[in-house]
């Protein structure tokens, strides 16, 4: 925890977590029956703050990671999530403006309006600090009440300095469980208490609080099973586990909410069971942390004592467990979507030091091995198409991947008065950049190819030819080399395979014969298409 | 760090990998057939001997191949030939594709044809490719004009193609495949010659024997542009014991006693592509018989 940055510091103001806990739950009932509920979220991050604030890391990251998390579990249309970086109060005002449009136009279709308010970035206890200035909470609130929404919820994961009270007012207790309607109100969870620091951690590449926050809303939380998370078990599992983290770090963070609520029914924030991909770890006391790979972001955590499901959106996962002093790392395929349960099997163990170092950035099953069958195109030569089948050896590392193929090439060719087949040993190494687009993966590579070749000709009329007292047959054998360059589209078939398909431009020099054994080195340009299943080891 | 060993390990293996196929492709002889690729049966050689003409910069050079039809007509078909000058008027001629099948004759033997002994006989013409299409114009029988314009063609050279499961190798003749041949001066026969024919020879010189050429682009030489020739063979004179006068405007040849004769009388071409024709009369007579009111040789 020594990298961990500070979001602020400030005095005290606490209020019992399971006080809160206990109020939202008060709130529990069913939202059946009541009319249609439409979503808008409006999410701001600025990792700079005031002049004094020392810049922050994943503020931003953090305001993108948590409108994908209620995109993908959380009933919001993407257009209904708003996302506002950096800037200026007006501009997050703007935002919370034009929310305030769309939240009127639901509301006159007759549907129900939640509101979901994050912020992350640098703040007190008196307003938000963005890079050109501070935004009084006193004015965001007032901006959001303006919101025509039955429900406001929102997640202020900044600090807390010395100052007057938050200016939202405690609900009742548990007087408003027997309320008929669904809820209505205004919540507001904050990552600390007033006088502490929110923190930031380099291990989670996010701010603590929101990590458990979206690790809670990703399944963490769901502390009955019902594959939903209540705003009661967010707060339940954020306060909790914020804390614990915060514990063994140089200061304590406690989450606090305030609530104005009436009404009834569940506040159901996520619904988890709803995603397209689901990962169990194994119950027992490790701590399991889930990066999506390669770009390594942390995507939740699970401790094997709670809830040990986590809702995912299709793609690539590391899972880094940590039991005591033993790291031990396993990998996830889940870009088709579906569930897939962990077991003691599934887990290689990893020194701590290179966990520590390349966290999510550990590939597991760096090498590949590549059969590949294709058809190559020489336009202009004498061999117009032919059949390529070979393979291939891969070694990864992050976006690079260094290649090696070899592979068998063989067709009909015909030159004047000639015909026949040529066949070559071909292939050469490569180095590829790739890029990740969802289960897709794109490499683009430059390498060399090297050739060497056998022509087995005949003379088109044979008969005539050997009649007349020449040889009717000729072979020949030639070396060639030049440049490749393609490009490579791959899309995973477990956790182990992948089918490929790429296209590759190649030219070679080599030497030819023309009239009466003259030679000269040209430049012949191809291409070939492949289409390849890999097995990574 | 287990990854970086790969690395290196990877690397090396694909290093050495490169510097072995590189070698191997660096130290390989031969080269590849590519689309230019022409294997020549033969080159020849040849050598400009004169040139009356300002040489045109479109010369080309065909093999005009010569088929005679059951009824006596020349076909001739043309056959391209690459050229390569060789400074400042020599140059090689490379025949890289066999004469068509339609230009084969069978040959004539014991009284009938023998399929399995197959030939055809070329002419080499230098010619200005006038309409610049790449191919010698070849013209119908009727044409009073040529599109390409012959500036020569080697004299009494041809190029005489043999093949066929009957020709063997070896000898002072014809070889299989492809032969330069010395067409001699036909000879006209004696005076009371009983075949009244043209006697012709040949000899066959090795195929590095430069031929030479003279540029002339004489009108005559356009004949040899002409796809179909009719019917040229000699003869048609009299001959045996009735025969006993020549015709007029012959040219007769009498023997030292007066006794034979042979007249030749030669019918110019009629158009660009007429046959000329040349007809022979062979007369003899005993020296005791009276000589004929009409005998030639007094």
């Amino acid at each position: 925890m020594g990298s961990d940055r500070f979001r602020g510091t400030s005095a005290a103001m606490r209020m019992s977590w399971r006080k809160a806990a206990a109020t939202a739950c008060a709130l529990l009932s069913t939202a059946a029956g009541a009319a249609a509920e439409e979503r808008l979220a409006v999410i701001a991050g600025a990792n700079l703050g005031s002049a004094e604030d020392e810049p922050l890391r994943y503020a931003e990251a953090d305001a993108n990671r948590f409108r994908d998390v209620l995109v993908e579990l959380g009933d919001i249309r993407p257009d209904r999530a708003i996302v506002a970086l950096g800037g200026s109060p007006e501009q997050l005002l703007q935002a919370l403006i034009e929310a305030r449009g769309r939240a009127a136009e639901i509301q006159r279709s007759g549907r129900r309006v939640v509101l979901l308010f994050y912020y992350s970035g640098h703040g007190d206890e008196d307003g938000l600090h963005l890079p050109r200035g501070t935004l009084p909470l006193s004015e965001l609130r007032a901006e959001m009440r303006r919101i025509p929404a039955d429900l406001r919820i929102a997640f202020l994961d900044a600090c807390r300095a010395p100052g007057r009270s938050k200016g939202v007012r405690r609900g009742p207790d548990f007087d408003l469980a027997v309320a008929p309607d669904s809820p209505r109100g205004t919540v507001e969870i904050r990552a600390s208490s007033s006088g502490e620091a929110a923190q930031e951690s380099e291990e989670l590449a996010g701010a603590v609080f929101t990590h458990f926050l979206l690790s809670g809303l990703r399944g963490a939380a769901d502390a009955d099973g019902d594959g939903r998370i209540t705003l009661a078990e967010i707060y339940a599992y954020a306060y909790r586990r914020t804390l614990f983290r915060s514990g063994t770090g140089p200061a304590l963070q406690h989450p606090s909410i305030a609530e104005e609520l009436a009404g009834s029914g569940e506040v159901v924030i996520t619904r988890p069971a709803q995603a397209s991909a689901t990962l169990e770890v194994p119950r027992g006391d490790e701590r399991y942390l889930v990066f999506a790979t390669p770009s390594a972001a942390v995507m939740g955590e699970l401790t094997g004592g709670e809830t040990a499901r986590l809702a995912l959106p299709p793609g690539r996962f590391l899972v880094a467990r940590h039991s005591g002093n033993a790291t031990a790392v396993a990998t996830v395929d889940l870009s088709w979507g579906g569930k897939r349960r962990l077991t003691e099997k599934d887990f290689q163990p990893i020194s701590r030091e290179e966990l520590a170092l390349r966290g999510g950035r550990i590939e597991l099953r760096a090498r590949r091995i590549e059969p590949r069958l294709g058809v190559e195109f020489g336009p202009g030569s004498e061999l117009p198409f032919a059949a390529r089948a070979g393979a291939a050896i891969a070694l990864s590392q992050g976006v690079i991947e260094w290649e090696i193929e070899a592979a068998y090439l063989g067709g009909a060719t015909s030159v004047a008065g000639w015909q026949g087949l040529e066949q070559a040993i071909t292939g050469g190494p490569s180095v590829g950049f790739r890029q990740f687009f969802g289960r897709w993966t794109l490499s683009a590579s430059l390498g060399i190819e090297l050739r060497y070749s056998w022509q087995h000709l005949e003379r088109l009329d044979r008969l005539r030819v050997e009649q007349a007292g020449f040889l009717a047959t000729e072979g020949r054998s030639f070396g060639s080399v030049g440049p490749r360059g393609g490009v490579r589209l791959a899309l995973p078939l477990g956790n182990d395979l992948a089918a490929s398909l790429g296209i590759s431009a190649i030219g070679l020099f080599r030497r030819e014969e023309g009239l009466a054994g003259s030679r000269r080195t040209v430049f012949r340009p191809g291409a070939f298409i492949s289409a390849a299943v890999g097995y990574a080891f | 760090m287990r990854s970086s060993r790969d690395r290196r390990s990877f690397l090396g293996v694909a290093g050495r990998s490169v510097v072995a196929i590189a070698v191997l492709s660096m130290v390989a002889c031969g080269g590849a057939a590519g689309p230019d690729y022409r294997s020549p049966y033969v080159s020849l050689a040849g050598l400009i001997a004169s040139s009356e003409i300002a040489t045109p910069t479109q010369v080309r050079v065909a093999l005009v191949w010569k088929h005679r039809d059951p009824e006596g007509n020349l076909l001739r078909a043309a056959q391209e030939l690459a050229v390569s000058a060789q400074f400042p008027v020599r140059f090689r001629l490379d025949i890289t594709s066999l004469p068509p099948a339609d230009s084969l004759n069978q040959r004539f033997s014991n009284g009938q044809y023998d399929p399995n002994w197959r030939y055809a006989t070329g002419t080499l013409l230098v010619y200005e490719d006038v309409d610049g299409n790449g191919i010698l114009d070849l013209v119908s029988t009727d044409a009073e004009t040529t599109v390409d314009r012959v500036l020569g063609a080697p004299e009494r050279l041809s190029v005489f193609y043999v093949e066929g499961s009957a020709v063997r190798r070896g000898g002072s003749g014809a070889q299989p495949g492809f032969n330069l041949r010395r067409e001699l001066p036909a000879v006209d026969p004696p005076p009371g010659d009983s075949t009244c024919l043209p006697t012709t020879s040949q000899e066959y010189l090795p195929l590095s024997t430069e031929i030479p050429v003279a540029l002339t682009a004489a009108p005559e030489l356009s004949r040899e542009m002409c796809a179909v020739t009719g019917h040229v063979l000699p003869g048609g004179g009299c001959t045996g014991p009735g025969c006993t006068s020549a015709p007029a405007g012959a040219q007769v040849t009498c023997n030292a006693d007066g006794t034979a004769f042979v007249s030749k009388l030669c019918q110019p071409p009629r158009g660009l592509c007429g046959s000329t024709s040349c007809e022979y009369g062979c007369g003899r007579r005993s020296i005791t018989d009276p000589v004929p009111p009409q005998w030639p040789c007094r």
